[in-house]
């Protein structure tokens, strides 16, 4: 059985506030192998079903997360308190992924 | 059990009094003992002297410590490792928040007269190691929390004075009635925090004014952050500009004002631009600046008068009033007020 060509896969991560106030941003575009994996990951997280709530407590950190899978465009705002589950697993994939990469360019 | 200064019995009596003219008293009696009254014992400092033949006994307020361990969890409080009565332990960033809540004790109660964050003696709590690679620090309403940071960019927060100091004026504002975090009024929020911040530095290290760095955060970043701090007040954006963090997005002035939905509204960003009205004011003043224009931002805050949700000009017109009610309408530290609020675009030249 052939198998189905997952979509392009892009997800961006930004942080924003925290006491310093230093914007940090990082991306993920995995190669076609991983794919099906990370489309997955971003399945999993609640895109539709986010917490209204705002940080609780000042110079706390507000992440923006964006998937594209495909033609989908997925966009979030997760306060710090409200990153756990599988949000928090697809930033930390997202960070990894970064950080892979700048590993194999160094 | 509760205690009071009039002994329950006294009021029992007063609230049971069926004398006319008494009538107010005993509403009042009856009202206080229907109150909840929590029995706090706050620590004092005793200082006993000789005085000729008189034994001069004088008190102050001191605070009361208690520093936790989250042991790289997300779950607060974490293990208490150290109190108020026990000596320095092994974990250097237990004891550095330590200090530095003393130290911020100190600055409020000396500059101020104010007995800790509520001004009645809270018990100071921090947590330290919070998190994994947590890159932050925060108050988060009863307590200060600080990670340990990534060591790749931050090196940790409990080295810096102005962090520490910056976190617990977090909890002064919310108990003088708040500034809302969004926008101008949490722009002043933040401002107020790195003011009082780089002022409990300067007061610990006895410096004055032109002596001083104004920066936040100094010491916090790794060797391979290509900056010097977080922020400065004397010249805003000129903290960092590394290749990965980028530029300091900090204005000094309304020109270079940042309108932006991240970070409530840039919160972090526009503090700059009231972060340097008081740079400006302090130094044209002179002297130490905790004394002067820290008094008059001090009063500003705590007044009580101060709405949550001011704007720039709401608050620069609140610090005018203060310190002319502090120095006289024609003093050199309303002149000084006025125009560093004028430099920095958020005043015209007559105060408006």
């Amino acid at each position: 059985m052939e198998e189905t060509e997952q979509p392009a896969v892009t997800v961006t991560v930004v942080r924003t506030g925290g006491f310093a106030g230093i914007r940090r941003e990082w991306s993920a575009r995995p190669p076609e192998p991983e794919r099906s994996r990370w489309v997955m990951l971003i399945r999993q997280c609640p895109w539709d079903d986010q917490d209204a709530a705002g940080p609780a407590g000042v110079d706390r950190f507000t992440w923006h997360i964006e998937a594209q899978l495909g033609d989908d465009d997925r966009r979030a705002e997760v306060p710090e308190t409200g990153l756990h589950g599988p949000w928090r697993d697809l930033v930390a994939e997202v960070q990894s992924f970064e950080q892979e990469r700048e590993g194999h360019a160094s | 059990m509760s205690f009071g200064i009039v002994p329950p019995f006294l009021l029992d009596r007063v609230a049971s009094t069926d004398k006319p003219h008494l009538a107010r008293a005993a509403r009042a009696a009856q009202h206080t003992l229907l109150a909840p009254r929590a029995y706090r014992p706050q620590r004092v400092r005793l200082q006993l002297s000789v005085d000729g033949d008189a034994l001069v006994a004088e008190t102050s307020p001191s605070p009361d410590r208690t520093i936790a361990d989250a042991h790289n969890t997300e779950t607060l409080p974490g293990d208490t490792v150290r109190t108020e009565d026990q000596a320095p332990v092994t974990d250097d960033t237990a004891n550095q928040a330590f200090d530095g809540l003393g130290i911020t004790f100190d600055f409020y109660w000396d500059a101020y007269g104010r007995n800790s964050i509520d001004g009645h003696g809270l018990p100071l709590d921090a947590t330290v190691h919070y998190g994994q690679d947590y890159d932050n620090a925060f108050w988060n309403g009863e307590r200060m929390v600080f990670g340990d940071g990534d060591g790749d960019v931050f090196t940790g927060f409990t080295g810096s004075i102005t962090v520490i100091a910056h976190e617990l004026t977090h909890g002064v504002t919310e108990a003088s009635g708040g500034l809302d975090y969004q926008g101008q009024s949490g722009a002043l929020n933040e401002s107020i925090s790195d003011v009082f911040g780089v002022l409990t530095e300067q007061y610990h290290l006895g410096q004055t004014a032109d002596q001083a760095s104004w920066l936040v955060g100094a010491g916090i970043f790794s060797d391979h952050v290509q900056g010097s701090a977080l922020r400065s007040l004397k010249a805003p954006g000129t903290a960092y500009d590394d290749d990965v963090l980028g530029k300091d997005p900090q204005p000094a002035t309304m020109a270079g004002y940042v309108q932006t939905s991240d970070d409530n509204g840039g919160v972090h960003i526009n503090s700059g631009i009231p972060n340097h009205a008081f740079y400006l004011a302090a130094t044209a003043i002179g002297g130490k600046a905790w004394e002067t224009a820290g008094l008059i931002w001090y009063k500003t805050v705590t007044a009580g008068t101060l709405v949550s949700s001011a704007d720039f000009a709401t608050f620069a017109k609140a610090t005018l009033a203060a310190a002319t009610a502090e120095y006289g309408e024609d003093a050199k530290e309303v002149a000084a007020v006025r125009a560093a609020w004028s430099d920095v675009g958020v005043l015209s030249d007559g105060g408006d």
